[in-house]
C-alpha cells in the first residue's frame, strides 16, 4: 500500500491531490490519499483585493476544501505538529498520527506579525480576510491626507498586489471625487517600482500619470505607529495618516520544528524537481517553497502536476523526473476595469503588453472557473 | 580574497520578485561581517546590487563569471542600522 499524504488544502493542495487522484490510479497499486488541514477554508486571495473595496464578500471567497478534492481522498481535519522525517510519521494536533511513503508540504504562507516588533493593529494589511474588511471601514471613513502603502518584509504573497492596491486606490477616491484629498505614496523595496523590468516600464509610468507618489530603495525597518512615522532600512522617513503595509509572512511552525528549515520556515526545494532537499519522497509546492519565483497561486498551479508526476514516477520506478519551468501567469490590475497580463518562466521574462478591458473582465470570471476548474485540478 | 561564503542565495532565473528581493531578504536575516553570495542571471542585477549595497551599507566584495550567463556577487553584510526614530522633545 502506497500511503501518499497531502498537507494543506489551499491551492496547491488541492490541485495536486486531484491531480494525483488521477496519477495513482494508472499506476493500478493500491494506495491511500489523504489530505490534512486545520480548517479546510479554502480562500481565493486575489479576492482580497476586491473585499477590501467591498466588490466582493467574503463568503463568496471562501469554499470547504473537502468538496473540491475527490470523495475517495481521506479528509483529516487537524493541524500538524511536526513531521518525524526519519520514520516518517506526521504527528497532528488532535493527538493523531499519520504514515506516509510520499509527503507534499503544500502548507502555504501564514501572516506573522510577530516576526517584527513594531506592528501593531494601528497598521493595515489586506492579505486576511479580517484585514481586507478592516481596510475597507478605513478607506470609507478616510476625509483626506496621506496613505502611504509599502512592503513590511520579505518575501511575500503576490508581488504585484500592493502596487495594485495602490491603483485601486487612486481610482476609487477619484470616483469618489475626492482625489485631491488623498495623497497616495508607494514605497518601493527596489530601485523601481515593479520587480520585473520588462513589466515597470508600464507600471512605473503609470504611477506618474495618477499622481502616485513613488519611492524608491525603501525596505521597511520600523514603524511608530504613535507619531505615525515609518523608517527604512537604507536610512529614510516618512510621515503618514494612513499606512497599508504587506505584513511579514512566515511559513508553518511545524516545518521549523520538524528540522526541515531554520527562520521564517520557507522549505529549501528544488526549483525544477520540486523535492525537498535533504530529505527523501519529500516535495513542496506553492507559498511554502524558497523557490526563488513569486509566491501565488499560479506558481503553485502550475507546480502541482509536476509533484504528481514525479510522485507517479516513484511509485512505478520507471526512473523518470519531470521539471517545473518556472512557469506563472498573473493578472494585474492597473484600474477598475483594466489589467495587465503577465506569463513568464525561469527562463523567459514577461511581455505585459498594455493595460485593457478583456484582461480586466478575464479576471472576474476568473474567479468561478478558479473554483469549478483550477482548484479541482481540471486544467 | 579570503572569505567564506555563509550563505548562497540562488537567483537565477528569478523575475519575480527578483535577485534584489532575494538579497534584501537574506541581508536581512543575516549577522553584521558575514558573507553573502548571490547568483543571478539577470541583466539588471550588474547596476542595482552594487547600487543598493552602497546605500545600504554592505560592502561588494567581487563580481564573479560563473558562466557566460550567471554572476556570483559577493556581499558582506554591513552593521544594521541604528534605529533612528525621531526627537519627540
Amino acid at each position: 500500500m502506497n500511503k501518499v499524504v497531502v498537507l494543506g488544502a489551499g491551492t496547491g493542495g488541492t490541485i495536486v491531490t486531484n491531480k494525483l487522484w488521477k496519477k495513482l490510479k494508472k499506476t493500478k497499486q493500491p494506495f491511500e490519499l489523504t489530505i490534512v488541514d486545520k480548517t479546510f477554508k479554502h480562500v481565493y486571495q486575489p479576492g482580497f483585493l476586491f473585499t477590501m473595496f467591498n466588490r466582493d464578500k467574503t463568503e463568496n471567497i471562501m469554499k470547504d476544501a473537502r468538496k473540491l478534492v475527490p470523495k475517495g481522498v481521506k479528509k483529516v481535519m487537524a493541524g500538524v505538529i511536526r513531521i518525524d522525517t526519519e520514520n516518517k510519521i506526521i504527528y497532528l494536533d488532535n493527538n493523531e498520527t499519520l504514515e506516509y511513503d510520499y509527503v507534499v508540504l503544500a502548507t502555504g504562507a501564514r501572516i506573522a506579525p510577530e516576526r517584527v516588533d513594531w506592528w501593531d493593529d494601528s497598521i493595515h494589511q489586506f492579505y486576511t480576510p479580517e484585514g481586507a474588511e478592516k481596510l475597507y471601514n478605513a478607506i470609507t471613513q478616510f476625509e483626506g491626507g496621506k496613505i502611504l502603502i509599502a512592503i513590511g518584509d520579505l518575501p511575500y504573497r503576490c508581488p504585484p498586489a500592493p502596487l495594485e492596491a495602490a491603483f485601486l486606490l487612486d481610482d476609487y477616491f477619484r470616483k469618489k471625487k475626492m482625489r485631491d484629498k488623498v495623497d497616495i505614496k508607494f514605497c518601493s523595496p527596489l530601485n523601481r517600482a515593479f520587480s520585473i523590468e520588462t513589466v515597470n516600464t508600464v507600471v512605473q509610468p503609470l504611477f506618474k500619470k495618477k499622481d502616485i507618489e513613488l519611492e524608491t530603495y525603501f525596505n521597511v525597518e520600523d514603524v511608530d505607529t504613535e507619531e505615525k512615522v515609518i523608517y527604512s532600512l537604507e536610512g529614510s522617513d516618512d510621515d503618514y495618516d494612513l499606512l497599508i503595509l504587506v505584513p511579514p509572512h512566515a511559513a508553518q511552525p511545524y516545518i521549523v520544528e520538524s528540522g526541515i528549515a531554520e527562520g521564517a520556515g520557507w522549505v529549501p526545494t528544488d526549483k525544477q524537481t520540486l523535492e525537498v532537499k535533504g530529505q527523501e519522497n519529500m516535495w513542496a509546492l506553492g507559498d511554502t517553497t524558497d523557490i526563488p519565483t513569486s509566491k501565488a497561486g499560479s506558481t503553485a498551479h502550475y507546480e502541482a502536476p509536476i509533484i504528481a508526476k514525479n510522485i507517479y514516477n516513484k511509485i512505478i520506478n520507471n526512473g523518470k523526473v519531470d521539471m517545473y519551468d518556472g512557469h506563472v501567469q498573473c493578472f494585474f490590475l492597473t484600474e477598475f476595469g483594466k489589467s495587465l497580463f503577465i506569463d513568464f518562466n525561469y527562463e523567459n521574462p514577461p511581455k505585459p503588453g498594455k493595460p485593457a478591458r478583456h484582461w480586466w473582465w478575464f479576471k472576474q470570471i476568473f474567479k468561478p472557473f478558479y473554483f469549478n476548474l483550477v482548484a479541482t485540478g481540471k486544467v | 580574497m579570503s572569505y567564506q561564503i555563509a550563505k548562497t542565495v540562488d537567483a537565477v532565473g528569478s523575475f519575480c520578485p527578483g535577485p534584489l528581493m532575494e538579497l534584501v531578504r537574506a541581508v536581512k536575516e543575516a549577522e553584521t561581517g558575514s558573507v553573502i553570495e548571490l547568483l543571478s542571471s539577470d541583466k539588471g542585477s550588474v547596476g542595482e546590487i552594487p547600487k543598493w549595497c552602497e546605500k545600504a551599507g554592505h560592502e561588494l566584495l567581487e563580481v564573479v563569471d560563473v558562466d557566460d550567463k550567471v554572476k556570483s556577487y559577493r556581499i558582506k553584510v554591513g552593521e544594521k542600522k541604528k534605529r533612528r526614530r525621531r526627537n519627540k522633545e
